[in-house]
C-alpha cells in the first residue's frame, strides 16, 4: 500500500504542478502593466517561480515513474496508458530544456521557441489524461 | 527583492512565495485525490462483501472461475470478484477472491499485460496456503469478448 500511495501522491503531485506552472506565466502577466514587456527584469524575476516549478515537476515525475517501475506495479497496468505516461515524460525532459533555453533566448528567437514550448504543454497534458484515465485506479474503481 | 547569492539571477519574494504557493497547493490537492483514491478502493472491495474463505471449497481440487480483476494485492497478487453466467451474460456476484498467479502460468488467450484491473478472466486454480487465497494454474482473458451487467 506503501508503493500504492506514493505512486499515487507523486502522480497527481505532478499533474496539479503542471497545471499550476502552465498557469503561472499567465497569472504573472496579468499582474504587471501592460507596459512592461516579456523581457524586463520584473517579468524574468517573477517567472523563476515557474523555472523552479519546471524542474520540480521533473523530479516529481521521476518519482512517479521509479516507485511503480521498482515495486512490479507498472508491470500490471494497462500498456496503452504506460505509453502515453513514458510519451509525456519525454515531454517534460524536452519542456525543461526549451524552459531553459526560453530564459536565455534573444527576442528574435524567443516567439518560436515559447509557441513550442506552449505546444509541447499541450501535448503533455493530452498524454497525462490518458494515461490518468486508462491507469488511474480511482477512475477504474468508478467504473466497476 | 533578495539577491541570489551566486549573484547570477535575481530571486524575488513575489517568486519564492508564488512557487511555494504552487507547490502547497498542489500537494494538499494531491494527498486529497491520493486518498480519496485509496478510500474508494477500499470501499469497491473490502467493504462490498465479506472475503470468501477457500477453506470452504475442497483443497487440491482445481476450480474454473471467471472473475473480474477489482485490484492488484502486490507482486502478482490480485483480488477478485466471482462472475455468474446468466445467458449470454455475465453478472457480478458477491463473493470476493484472492488470486495468486505465479510465474510461468499459461495464458491460453491474452498475455500477462492484460491482467489488470477491469480484467475479466477465467481461471483455473486450487487453494493457496492462505484460505482466502486461490493459485491460479491456467488463465483465459476473456475481456472484451464477454458482456457483463
Amino acid at each position: 500500500m506503501t508503493d500504492f500511495l506514493a505512486t499515487s501522491i507523486s502522480g497527481w503531485f505532478a499533474a496539479f504542478l503542471i497545471m499550476g506552472s502552465a498557469a503561472l506565466p499567465y497569472v504573472i502577466r496579468s499582474g504587471l502593466p501592460q507596459a512592461e514587456s516579456d523581457l524586463s527584469e520584473k517579468y524574468r524575476c517573477r517567472m523563476q517561480a515557474h523555472f523552479w516549478i519546471g524542474f520540480i515537476i521533473l523530479g516529481v515525475c521521476l518519482l512517479h515513474l521509479i516507485v511503480p517501475l521498482s515495486s512490479g506495479m507498472a508491470g500490471r497496468a494497462q500498456t496503452a496508458g504506460i505509453i502515453a505516461a513514458a510519451l509525456a515524460f519525454v515531454g517534460v525532459l524536452i519542456q525543461v530544456v526549451l524552459g531553459t533555453r526560453l530564459e536565455k533566448s534573444l527576442p528574435l528567437v524567443r516567439l518560436p521557441v515559447r509557441r513550442l514550448h506552449i505546444l509541447g504543454l499541450i501535448m503533455i497534458m493530452l498524454l497525462t489524461g490518458i494515461h490518468v484515465i486508462i491507469n488511474s485506479p480511482l477512475l477504474s474503481v468508478m467504473r466497476l | 527583492m533578495m539577491v541570489n547569492p551566486t549573484g547570477m539571477q535575481p530571486a524575488s519574494s513575489w517568486a519564492l512565495g508564488a512557487a511555494a504557493g504552487v507547490l502547497a497547493i498542489a500537494l494538499v490537492l494531491a494527498v486529497g485525490v491520493a486518498n480519496l483514491s485509496r478510500s474508494m478502493m477500499s470501499v469497491g472491495t473490502s467493504s462490498e462483501a465479506p472475503v470468501v474463505s477457500i477453506t470452504q471449497e475442497q483443497p487440491d481440487v482445481l476450480l474454473e472461475k471467471v472473475v473480474e480483476v477489482l485490484d492488484s494485492l502486490g507482486e502478482r497478487g490480485y483480488q477478485a470478484r466471482v462472475l455468474a453466467k446468466t445467458g449470454d451474460k455475465y453478472v457480478r456476484t458477491d463473493e470476493l477472491i484472492q488470486i495468486s498467479v505465479p510465474d510461468g502460468t499459461p495464458f491460453i488467450m491474452g498475455v500477462a499485460d492484460d491482467l489488470h484491473t477491469g480484467a475479466i478472466v477465467h481461471i483455473r486454480a486450487k487453494q493457496g496456503p492462505v484460505s482466502s487465497e486461490m493459485i491460479v494454474s491456467r488463465v483465459v482473458i476473456l475481456t472484451s469478448n464477454v458482456t457483463l451487467e
